[in-house]
């Protein structure tokens, strides 16, 4: 069967209000059908691609990041970053880059980072008379940095599909991740300077001390996360459980922001929003199993070479319609459904699926917060009860500034790749 | 919500709660075992998480069903009229059944399959894996029920909050957490 009317089936049952998963998987079934194979097989399919090492440690990190956001973390975060910081013009908005990109490097998720940070720092900028749309702005476009800095839930989705290695597509995002977080602190100080809002207030060396001893358990996690991976002491799965029972026990014994009962129901939760993603990854998985067996795979590359791309036009062309799509669907969404089609072209035009991870990760952080889907537009309206319209308003200078960055990063290589090669070699 | 609904939902949870629990645990214990009492480390540690971890997110798919927290796309359908949002979500509720009803069944074929020919994983305790591929089956009956009970409601107990252009923004927010 041709891709084109497959694709037209897919988009209507798409707008049609299906959810992604039923999409995804009937699509496959009837494929899978069409093409004649057993349908043992697909159920088959989704049971293998289930006995997985890797996929495991979603929920493991959906789990972490729950926690953290509930129970404390954040705001311990946050204190510490305001003592560093805050005393800058502007500092409240720099201390939401500094403790998001800590953050990040402990939650994989976008949204459990804008939600945690936003339920603290919006009302404290509004207390301090900052602008409402950019106080908004700079909580939901910082909170998009979960994805990119590692640990990122995004790239172990990727990774499963795409069959890549984790570690080295966590290290691909680093830098891309850390140019976002200064190009954001870079354009809070213009903008603040250029509104002459007034400087913060700087803490007493006693304060200063007593806020960062106390965030010390909160910064010993990403040391564990990270430091437990790249040292090679776990792996992806045991360094998602590790940051989990940390953060369980830290929740609930330093910062006490969560009971122990609670715990058995939160853990609960973290399998329901853990649920939604994997059901999607197997209708996504299927997908692509059709797409490599029927020869679509192929098809795909005749296009692309009998239309001369070049590996610059076809990264446009990607981009773009990443872009697009992302003002409609859900994050995980575009990834899973690009990705499929995508991948089989990746080697003929000689383009590093690393690096392709890293584009599509920025895409997915832009799809965040592009209108009229984004969901952190709609996070942060929710925390601070105004129109999603002033959160856009925010967000403006912010996705300007991303997609300069997505420019940047699509077509310079090194800068994904520089860290993956260094350590593991080209 | 009737009352057999709510407790077959915290059944649900404790089962969910229970399984990512006990792998959560196990996931710790082969991590210090391994650095600090190696000789303590069993072959089949991570083989047994998989296990529950698998089980406790499959088990989830029903409730969400459910509760409508599969994610989707409604930008389009929100704005069509009452009439059409019904037809359309009416098809949904109908192929979601069909869908997780075949899945379900060739799910079973597969576990049939498995215990046929005594498939066994290449631990020390040698798992009999039918019995963790009964996740599967599980999770899309479990989630064909659910489209069941949707159906009836839908087809004898209509009211328009049902539709998508009904749900307000809380709700989309608490579906979207992940």
């Amino acid at each position: 069967m041709p891709i084109a009317p497959v694709l037209a089936i897919f988009f209507s049952l798409l707008a049609a209000g299906m959810p992604i998963f039923l999409v995804l998987g009937v699509l496959s079934l009837i494929l899978f059908w069409r093409e004649g194979d057993p349908l043992i097989g697909f159920s088959q399919l989704f049971i293998d691609h289930l006995n997985s090492q890797t996929l495991i440690s979603i929920p493991f990190f959906v789990m972490a990041a729950t926690f953290m956001q509930r129970g404390g973390i954040a705001k311990a975060l946050v204190d510490c970053a305001f003592s560093w910081v805050g005393g800058a013009r502007g500092g409240l908005a720099l201390v939401c880059v500094l403790a998001t990109t800590v953050f990040a490097a402990i939650s994989g998720s976008s949204v459990a980072t804008a939600m945690a940070m936003g339920t603290i720092l919006v009302p404290a900028m509004l207390e301090k008379n900052y602008e409402r749309h950019f106080a908004l702005g700079v909580v939901g476009a910082s909170g998009t940095l979960g994805i990119l800095i590692p640990p990122s839930l995004a790239m172990i989705v990727y990774a499963i599909i795409a069959d890549e290695s984790v570690p080295r597509l966590f290290l691909a995002g680093a830098i891309p991740g850390l140019m976002q977080a200064g190009l954001f602190a870079l354009w809070i100080m213009i903008y603040t300077k250029r509104k002459n809002y007034p400087k913060g207030e700087s803490l007493s060396r006693e304060e200063f001390i007593r806020v960062n001893l106390r965030a010390i358990p909160a910064l010993l996690l990403p040391v564990i996360i990270l430091g437990g991976i790249y040292s090679g002491l776990v792996t992806i799965s045991e360094a998602a459980g590790m940051a989990a029972m940390v953060a369980i026990i830290v929740s609930v014994t330093v910062y006490r922001g969560c009971r122990l009962s609670e715990v058995f129901g939160i853990m609960a939760e973290s399998m329901k929003l853990t649920a939604a993603i994997i059901f999607i990854i197997l209708g996504a998985l299927a997908f692509g199993h059709w797409i490599t067996d029927a020869g679509i795979a192929d098809q795909l590359v005749q296009f692309v070479v009998s239309n001369d791309l070049s590996r610059w036009q076809f990264l446009l062309l990607i981009n773009i319609m990443m872009l697009a799509l992302g003002m409609f669907l859900e994050v995980i969404a575009v990834m899973l459904i690009t990705v499929p089609l995508v991948l089989p072209l990746l080697e003929p035009l000689g383009i590093s699926p690393i690096h392709f991870a890293v584009v599509i990760t920025i895409n997915m952080e832009l799809a965040l917060l592009t209108p009229p889907i984004g969901l952190n537009l709609y996070v942060l309206s929710s925390i601070s009860g105004e129109p999603v319209d002033v959160v856009v308003k925010g967000v403006w200078p912010f996705i300007i500034i991303m997609l300069i960055l997505l420019g940047v990063v699509t077509y310079i290589p090194a800068i994904s790749m520089f860290l993956p090669n260094l350590v593991y070699g080209g | 919500m009737n009352r057999f609904e709510r407790i077959w939902g915290t059944i649900e949870d404790w089962i969910m709660g229970a399984c990512a629990a006990i792998a959560l645990a196990l996931i710790c214990y082969e991590v210090v075992v391994r650095y600090f009492f190696p000789s303590m480390l069993k072959d089949w540690g991570s083989e047994v998480i998989i296990y529950f971890t698998v089980w406790a997110m499959l088990i989830a798919g029903g409730q969400l069903v459910m509760s409508g927290r599969h994610i989707r796309a409604d930008l389009v359908i929100r704005r069509l009229s009452e009439r059409l949002q019904r037809v359309l979500e009416l098809f949904n509720l109908v192929v979601g059944l069909l869908y997780c009803g075949l899945v379900a069944k060739f799910g079973y074929d597969v576990v049939m399959f498995a215990r046929m020919i005594d498939e066994r994983s290449e631990s020390s305790i040698q798992f009999p894996m039918w019995i963790f591929y009964i996740a599967l089956p599980l999770a899309f009956g479990l989630m064909a029920i659910r489209y069941c009970l949707r159906l009836y409601r839908f087809a004898f107990r209509f009211d328009s909050s049902m539709l998508a252009s009904a749900e307000h923004l809380e709700d989309r927010l608490e579906k979207s957490r992940s």
